[in-house]
């Protein structure tokens, strides 16, 4: 097996993360691996991970757009998403468990997506933004909305404020 | 209730999801494609491997009575000329499309799935579409794109990356600017990208 136990759960949780669900995340890391399996040319086995992480990205955007669920910015937003700070502008930000699970099903998938890769992968916006290939202010204004989100939701979750 | 930095929150809620043990058997359990499997039969490894020997000894014959005292060009150089060459036919678009689902979703041929380059958010392209096309014998994706600023179109092949036929390619992942060339009057550069062979040339 090219990928092994550690790698395979990387994965789930990298497809969970962008879909949301644990059921949803199993079907793409399933179809991802086969896909990878069944390529005649595959990468080197240390390029497996990144190398299915992308297809599972892939397929998880075609899957979006065959149920027009491709997630749109608001035009009128546009202006506002911006923050250069990018990850910083989350530093201060606290929440407790229970309010992250209530809050991520409410996260668009490319949210979710940031903050796996900042959070569990240890990523900065750029390496995000090449990783992924998208630009870097789409990146920022991904974290910006996700902030904003996590703000709305919990007004009260500001490290001045933390309560233990 | 206790409450974290949302780093923190962030990395605890995902790490508790876990694949269980009946899932894992049946992930390892997927069935593998060997390597090398093409579309023409060709039977066994070791027949394949006398076949691309015979083969070899044709082209070093055959180049060796076409052009002799000649030597082959690096790889490298045979993949600028080759990039090169089709991007002066500006041969038309079999897809035509700005969005790189799209182009994913026409080029269901290949064995491998095009990526968007960092390549082309950093220096300011857009996709105009793409075609089928082949460097150095393998089948490729042509995206053809055109710089914002200038209006000039240029051409980004997509192929596998194979160490061994290609040799060593610097890895954009890694920091490493590209290998710069020169063909039929323009410039190449060549790199590995998501494990993936790519050229870029145009009138930049």
């Amino acid at each position: 097996m090219a990928l092994d136990r550690p790698a395979l759960n990387k994965l789930y949780r990298y497809a969970y993360s962008l879909s949301g669900s644990e059921d949803e995340a199993y079907s793409l890391l399933q179809a991802g691996l086969k896909q990878y399996l069944e390529a005649p040319t595959r990468p080197p086995m240390t390029a497996s991970v990144p190398y299915v992480r992308q297809t599972i990205r892939n397929l998880f955007i075609d899957q979006l757009r065959r149920q027009r669920r491709f997630p749109e910015v608001p035009v009128d937003d546009v202006e506002e998403q911006l923050d250069p700070r990018g990850f910083q502008s989350l530093e201060d930000q606290v929440v407790a468990a229970i309010d992250l699970e209530l809050v991520w099903s409410k996260l668009e998938p490319f949210e979710r997506e940031v903050l796996h890769l900042w959070a569990v992968e240890g990523l900065s916006a750029k390496e995000i933004a090449v990783q992924t290939g998208t630009p870097r202010n789409t990146i920022l204004s991904r974290i910006s909305r996700a902030r904003k989100k996590l703000r709305a939701l919990f007004p009260e979750g500001d490290a001045r404020s933390a309560v233990s | 209730m206790s409450k974290v930095p949302v780093e923190v929150a962030v990395r605890e809620h995902v790490m508790q999801r876990e694949l269980s043990e009946a899932q894992l058997q049946a992930l390892e359990a997927l069935p593998r494609t060997p390597l090398l499997r093409t579309r023409a039969p060709w039977g066994t490894r070791r027949s394949r491997v006398l076949l691309v020997a015979a083969a070899m000894v044709l082209v070093v014959a055959g180049g060796f009575i076409l052009r002799p005292g000649e030597d082959a060009a690096p790889i490298t150089q045979q993949i600028a000329t080759e990039v090169a060459k089709n991007h002066v036919k500006l041969k038309p678009l079999e897809v035509a499309s700005d969005d790189m689902a799209d182009i994913r979703s026409f080029f269901v041929e290949l064995d491998f799935v095009p990526v968007e380059s960092a390549a082309m958010t950093q220096s300011d392209f857009e996709l105009m579409g793409g075609r089928y096309c082949s460097i150095a014998g393998d089948e490729a994706a042509q995206l053809r794109v055109r710089q914002r600023a200038s209006g000039q179109v240029g051409s980004l092949y997509m192929a596998p990356y194979d160490a061994e036929k290609h040799g060593a390619i610097p890895r954009r992942s890694e920091g490493e600017p590209p290998l710069v060339m020169y063909a039929r009057g323009l410039k190449v550069e060549i790199w590995v990208e998501q494990d993936l062979l790519m050229a870029m040339t145009g009138p930049f």
